[in-house]
């Protein structure tokens, strides 16, 4: 009976924190749990029972009364803290230290995060051992302190087989991104991945943009140097689909054309593809006009005067560049407006670099109700050179600041005249339905895209912004993330020997401070 | 404020004039040293291979692959050292018997409580500077040293530190034999430390709970190079909590 009376408390309070610890951690063995739990329940009843009167008399106390009083107190200090932790956790800001801003997202990723309207599930399948598993942690404690709709949920392929077949998961590694519109998938563990999945899953329809073919124009297809693969895959990332169309062929610009990129024809396009563009354009099309070189003429002359632009045949030559990179005619624009598509790199300050391009200027449009900027241009010391000679002559020259990035816009006719009450006429043409916005793209440059210069400076963002603001993207337009550049240590012989200097002296030395200090001490 | 630096002052003295200090930091440095060393020579074969991999090329990030790892061990060191450098703060005096003394003496608790906490924590912050020889070597071999995400880990592993030293404080403060308040303050710091990978299993609510106070979560933000208010919170107010019980522990004394 005495050993009841004694042990019956302490076994009770163990079984009682067994059971719970079961039902807890092993869900599977919860039943288990409970027995242990109402065993230990018992026990415990039993030994307040057997102790009764000990207890009473422990009460009575004057330690039991300040003991209490100390257990109240640290009680609610406790409530306090907690509050105060969860408060702080309600209610927090984040800056990173990091150097080249490891854990900042770029400006186009918390755009799209910040316009998420509902929820977006990540599911990320990857095993314990994986090593980018801590990479795309890291990624998403970032995505989630930006919004609120982005869930996300880890899975084991490997514990989670069926979870796995599911999903159809065949590689270690695969993120897949769930919105009620649709899914995509990744298996690269980087911002620009994510970000893009977000943006294909959140997006019902693919914008269509056709680029056009027969005049040597840069391809989307070409994977050498001064091909425009890179670029095609930053578009498709981004959830566009590309076509290539021979206007020749075609009796006009295809209706499903989100926009139409004339990306740096070597020959001038012949009158009738001329027509069908500028026919296109003044239903509300959307074209994108690049020049490949000051020599080779696009033939879109006469588009670009009725918008109210005229590009110039001469070689912008920038004499700031030569200090920069190297060479006066790779122009620098570093002088942006206020306009969507370059708004952002303004705010950002980077510039974009055009390998050889030709200046444009600001004309009056002939069509009515059209708008003309010049968007991006070059510092005052530049200047469009006609000659042979790279020296400014006011006579012939195009003075700086030349214009090196254009747009202009307007709406089809009609939009004042629309009657809401009107019935519609069945029998009407279609193609230019008033008030629709018409936009135009115009770069002295193509070079700037290609797979040579895509990724200097801000020349990636400039063309994948202009594309969006042309088919009105505005979510897209943006600055977007960069790769980490590399930070390589190379030992040399002395390196090393410093390092293990380092690593077998310095504790030495300490320990045998200690030593002396030690001896001197007993000496005393 | 005069009493506990006072007191601060002469705590951390004393542990510079006794051997245990000498031992705890030369194997401190020997430990974080070797870490250093391992990592910096596989970094520097890891460069030469990425030469030849643009892949591998994206992953060579000094703050990633150095910075982070060695802290992550500094934690994992620190547990095991701090409960010998909290273990005498208090269960000394109570075994020689100063603890009368000081009660007796006009030092208000919260002084005493606070002075040895700041004498403890300023001997392992001296340890801890002792490791801004890293860095500085980084510096050396050319590469720029990550300074800002140093200072965040460093700041980090300083609130660690202290975490684990009101920890270990309340224990000694509960007992007048050091091994006891040594291997209790062990035990539990050991606890707040893998209570997060236990919430993993639990899933849900209790996941949250216990990764929000689990030590390992909150400072692993700090090692990324990243400071949250959230967790500074945390870290103030868990060492604010323990020094409020070591206070009352302490307190309890004149009424036991």
């Amino acid at each position: 009976m005495n050993s009841l009376k004694a042990f019956s408390g302490p076994l009770g309070v163990v079984l009682l924190l067994a059971g719970g610890g079961f039902t807890t951690f092993a869900p599977e063995q919860r039943l288990a749990g409970f027995v242990l739990m109402a065993v230990g329940g018992v026990l415990a009843i039993t030994a307040v029972a057997l102790n009764l009167e000990d207890l009473a008399n422990i009460l009575k106390g004057r330690a039991v009364r300040y003991g209490a009083n100390a257990a109240f107190y640290s009680l609610v200090v406790l409530l306090i803290v907690g509050a105060v932790n969860f408060l702080a956790a309600q209610h927090h800001k984040r800056f990173d230290l990091t150097a080249e801003g490891a854990h900042t997202l770029s400006p186009q990723t918390v755009k799209i995060l910040k316009s998420l309207q509902k929820d977006v599930e990540l599911v990320a399948f990857f095993t314990e051992t994986n090593e980018q598993r801590r990479k795309l942690e890291d990624l998403a404690d970032e995505y989630k302190y930006q919004t609120d709709h982005l869930k996300v949920r880890m899975v084991d392929p490997i514990k989670s087989p069926s979870e796995a077949r599911k999903y159809q998961i065949s590689q270690d590694g695969t993120l897949v991104v769930l919105a009620d519109t649709g899914e995509a998938r990744t298996t690269n563990v980087s911002e620009e991945d994510l970000t893009n999945a977000i943006i294909k899953s959140s997006r019902k329809d693919k914008k269509q943009i056709c680029f056009t073919t027969g005049h040597g124009e840069d391809a989307t297809a070409d994977a050498k140097q001064g091909g425009y693969s890179l670029v095609a895959d930053a578009l498709r990332k981004e959830n566009y689909d590309l076509k290539d169309v021979l206007l020749l062929q075609t009796p006009a610009v295809p209706a499903e054309c989100s926009a139409v990129v004339v990306a740096g024809p070597t020959t001038a396009l012949l009158p009738p593809e001329v027509d069908s563009i500028t026919k296109y354009l003044d239903a509300g099309g959307r074209v994108f006009a690049l020049k490949r070189d000051p020599s080779k003429e696009t033939g879109l002359a006469p588009l670009l005067e009725k918008y109210g632009l005229k590009q110039n045949s001469d070689v912008v030559v920038d004499r700031l560049s030569r200090a920069i990179v190297g060479d006066e005619t790779v122009p620098i624009a570093a002088d942006y407006d206020d306009h969507p598509v370059t708004k952002e790199l303004r705010d950002s300050r980077v510039v974009s670099i055009f390998p050889v391009a030709s200046s444009i200027e600001k004309t009056q449009p002939t069509e009515p109700g059209i708008t003309s900027q010049i968007i991006a241009r070059t510092g005052a010391d530049a200047w469009g050179e006609t000659g042979d000679r790279i020296e400014f002559d006011p006579k012939v020259d195009h003075p700086g600041p030349a214009g090196l990035v254009a747009v202009a816009s307007g709406k089809t006719a009609g939009a004042e005249a629309k009657d809401p009450n009107a019935p519609a006429d069945p029998n009407a043409a279609p193609p230019a339905p008033p008030g629709k916005e018409k936009r135009l793209v115009v770069i002295g440059d193509s070079d700037f895209a290609s797979n040579t210069y895509l990724h200097l400076s801000a020349n990636k963002d400039l063309f994948l912004n202009s594309v969006a603001w042309l088919t009105e993207e505005s979510d897209l337009i943006s600055i977007r993330s960069k790769e980490k550049s590399p930070q390589p240590i190379t030992l040399t012989a002395s390196r090393q020997n410093l390092l293990s200097l380092m690593t077998y002296v310095s504790p030495l030395l300490v320990v045998i401070c200690g030593v002396v200090i030690w001896q001197r001490r007993k000496k005393l | 404020m005069r009493t506990t630096f006072a007191i601060a002052r002469r705590e951390l003295y004393a542990y510079f004039v006794s051997p245990l200090a000498y031992v705890v930091i030369g194997f401190f440095l020997a430990v974080t040293g070797l870490f250093f060393d391992l990592f910096v020579r596989s970094y520097s074969q890891y460069t030469l291979q990425a030469g030849m991999n643009p892949y591998m090329a994206e992953q060579l990030n000094l703050h990633d692959a150095l910075i982070r790892p060695l802290y992550s061990n500094f934690h994992v060191i620190l547990l095991f050292i701090v409960p010998l450098v909290s273990m005498r703060l208090l269960a000394e005096e109570k075994k020689q018997g100063t603890a009368e003394l000081l009660l007796t003496a006009p030092v208000k608790t919260s002084e005493l409580v606070l002075g040895k906490f700041l004498g403890a924590l300023s001997f392992l912050i001296v340890i801890m500077l002792l490791t801004v020889q890293y860095p500085l070597f980084l510096w050396i071999s050319g590469s720029a040293p990550p300074l800002g995400s140093f200072l965040s880990a460093f700041g980090g592993a300083c609130l660690l530190a202290g975490a684990f030293l009101s920890v270990g404080l309340f224990m000694s403060s509960l007992t007048e034999n050091q091994i006891v308040a040594a291997v209790t303050c062990f035990v539990l710091l050991l606890v707040l430390w893998v209570i997060g990978f236990a919430g993993q299993m639990a899933g849900g609510k209790v996941e949250t709970l216990f990764k929000a106070i689990s030590l390992t979560e909150n400072t692993e933000e700090f090692s990324k190079g990243v400071v949250d208010t959230k967790n500074v919170v945390f870290f103030l107010s868990f060492i604010a909590f323990n020094l409020f019980l070591t206070q009352r522990a302490v307190e309890s004394r004149r009424w036991r």
